[in-house]
């Protein structure tokens, strides 16, 4: 089934009013205060690590490099298991201090001129193109929904709501003691909707696709080269390195450290994050494998691999 | 604990850092070489990972429990 770029558009807004709606109630103290309080809620804000890559590169990656996908989750699982002598020191440090970036930490822990400017600038220029191929995915996936060219002008569009979004829910305060109750709810409901989302393309993959888990199995033994090119790149690919990078990402990408200690509305729930987050890590990626095999034929490039879960999400609509 | 977060509790560290190492361990050593030549089933990996929470999950819920005492 094709869409039509109206029937996106008015998805896409619709959805975004949605979290526009959850933050305005949130601050607004239309929702009770435990929800922004709840440790759950904590660790679906967290869920921020998992952008478009999650979507769209874990299956690219797993097609490509085996399980070398699971690094970019199992380093931060690794930065989160040390929370209380890695994140809870910091959380101290940012909340004692009002820090409220990487680039204040820095600058805190290395007075000097020069130093929150250096490492604002190696951010900013290490996250452009971080930022251009999240909005580059979100235009692949209109163009592979309505199978017709997407104008630049809709990326425009995209970027104009989400610089409304964080204006109103979390650059608008500017004292560094006031929370974004708002931003961490509408956040972990956007976690969620991912998470969701991604647990139903797989079950798709399973049940639609091979027909249950024992059919899946039975074609895994079937074709051992597939379970082979999971596990072979391990051992030759950069599994170590890449690991190490997740780590230190984990609660040093700007997004991460924002919603773990700027955002952070209690610090019980950051370490109870520290087994929750790890879980939600987990649940995202268990449909990846599925989701992987249950190409069609198995025999698609990375490229396409990347946009299957956008098709499969396109055909159930 | 207080209003700025945790204080940091020294007894306790070390089982942070076993699991840690166990993690390296499980992730990070040769046996994380040993088991991918093994090739096991596609979702071993997601099994010790979970195991792995389960046990921070057990040690966070133990801290609490010594924190309250």
């Amino acid at each position: 089934m094709t869409l039509e770029l109206w029937q996106l558009f008015g998805v896409a807004v619709a959805y975004l009013a949605v979290l526009f709606l959850i933050a305005w109630l949130t601050e607004r103290g239309f929702l009770p205060e435990g929800i922004a309080r709840h440790p759950l809620t904590c660790a679906l804000s967290l869920g921020v690590y998992a952008t478009s890559w999650s979507f769209y590169g874990s299956v690219g990656f797993a097609h490509d490099a085996g399980f070398n996908f699971l690094t970019i989750y199992l380093g931060v699982t690794i930065a989160f298991l040390l929370a209380p002598v890695l994140l809870d020191p910091i959380l101290r440090l940012v909340r004692e201090y009002q820090l409220t970036s990487v680039a204040d930490l820095f600058a805190f822990r290395y007075p000097g001129r020069l130093t929150g400017l250096v490492v604002t600038l190696f951010m900013l220029f290490g996250i452009l193109p971080y930022l251009s191929l999240q909005i580059r995915a979100l235009i692949q996936s209109v163009e592979v929904l309505t199978r017709e060219p997407a104008h630049d002008f809709l990326a425009l569009v995209f970027c104009a709501m989400l610089i409304v979004f964080s204006i109103l829910f979390g650059a608008r305060h500017i004292s560094p003691r006031e929370k974004h109750s708002g931003l961490v709810v509408a956040i972990a409901f956007e976690s969620a909707v991912k998470l969701l989302a991604l647990l139903a393309v797989g079950l798709f993959a399973v049940f639609g696709v091979f027909g249950g888990f024992g059919e899946m199995e039975n074609w895994a033994a079937r074709n051992p080269e597939a379970l082979a090119s999971l596990y072979e790149p391990i051992t030759a690919g950069p599994w170590l390195s890449l690991t190490l990078l997740a780590f230190a990402a984990g609660f040093l990408l700007p997004r991460q450290f924002h919603m773990a200690f700027t955002e952070n509305l209690d610090p019980q729930g950051l370490r109870t994050a520290g087994w929750l987050f790890p879980l939600f890590l987990l649940a995202l990626n268990l449909p990846i494998i599925p989701i992987l095999w249950a190409r069609p034929s198995t025999r698609t490039s990375s490229s396409s691999a990347s946009h299957w879960i956008t098709r499969r999400h396109g055909c159930r609509s | 604990m207080n209003e700025r977060g945790p204080e940091p509790a020294p007894g306790k560290l070390d089982r942070v850092l076993l699991l840690f190492l166990f993690a390296l361990f499980l992730f990070a050593s040769p046996f994380t070489t040993w088991w991918a030549n093994a090739q096991p089933p596609w979702y071993f990996p997601f099994l010790i990972w979970g195991a792995l929470i389960a046990l921070v999950a057990f040690e966070r819920s133990r801290r609490r429990s010594d924190d309250d005492a």
